[in-house]
């Protein structure tokens, strides 16, 4: 049968965050997140696999990797790389993993091209990585 | 029904370049970059092929991995490693031989190539920062 193909590529962003939730008290985010919800921060240095899916190639490819990285380079690099992501997306966002790898998949999603499905992994760590595919 | 999906991981490697005969030199530069060098470039590819299938109850295995890498062998890693893959491989004349173009290759050579399991997903990684996949579903 007929597969669908995908294009993978990984980015890699050193960059600065701390966990904590908007809604809680500086007691609370400590139980909650525990050293992660250090006040001064810390940081990873993330990888994020940008993955696009199709159900055909247009010229041999799922899309020009020129293109693609030209993208994350304007949507992503710029807001990521050697920043504090508490800063670039504000006091009301919670940093997580999961909320990270949904952010990055909402900035690049209206981009892709034509016929072409974006899933965005996360990696924080190499104990913790996230996927986040779009809307169910 | 219990499946179970097992993946083997295999290693080839082969030259290409990117180029269109219907660009211009300037435009095949300006889109591919030096993948598009006159001379070609070369990988050490990774080649992960994911088959599912059930657990025989008498071996404990969907499929013996020994048949497995013979079958690889014979359909992929015979055809491609040590390969210009613009050049030698019949299948792909007139293609680019992307990650993606290669990925596809895998999956029509595997895709009901292997008894007693279903193909599920080939990936080809050309570098640890990019690789292409064929699966037969979408988002596997």
């Amino acid at each position: 049968m007929k597969p669908f193909w995908t294009l993978a590529r990984r980015y890699r962003f050193s960059a600065a965050h701390t966990l904590r939730s908007p809604g809680l008290s500086d007691e609370e985010n400590r139980r909650l997140f525990g050293k992660c919800a250090n006040p001064s921060g810390h940081g990873h240095d993330y990888l994020v696999d940008v993955m696009v899916t199709a159900a055909s190639l247009d010229r041999d490819v799922v899309m020009d990797r020129g293109e693609l990285d030209a993208l994350v380079k304007r949507e992503i690099e710029s807001r990521f790389a050697w920043m504090n992501v508490n800063e670039t997306f504000g006091p009301g966002f919670l940093t997580s993993g999961e909320n990270l790898a949904r952010a990055v998949w909402e900035l690049l999603s209206p981009h892709m091209p034509p016929g072409r499905r974006l899933s965005i992994r996360l990696v924080e760590t190499a104990k913790n990585s996230f996927v986040y595919r779009g809307p169910a | 029904m219990e499946l179970v999906e097992v993946t083997r991981k295999l290693h080839f490697c082969a030259g290409h370049r990117y180029w269109r005969s219907d660009w211009s030199a300037e435009k095949n530069k300006a889109v591919f970059g030096a993948c598009a060098n006159e001379n070609g470039h070369g990988h050490n590819y990774t080649l992960e092929v994911t088959v599912a299938g059930e657990v025989d109850p008498g071996t404990g295995m969907v499929i013996n991995l020994s048949e497995l890498d013979r079958i690889v062998a014979r359909k992929v890693i015979e055809r491609v490693d040590h390969r210009n893959l613009n050049t030698d491989i019949p299948e792909l004349t007139g293609k680019i031989p992307t990650t993606e173009v290669l990925a596809g290759f895998v999956w029509r050579q595997l895709d009901g190539a292997v008894p007693g399991a279903t193909l599920t997903r080939v990936r080809v990684c050309e570098s640890d920062d990019l690789w292409a996949e064929c699966s037969r579903a979408a988002g596997s």
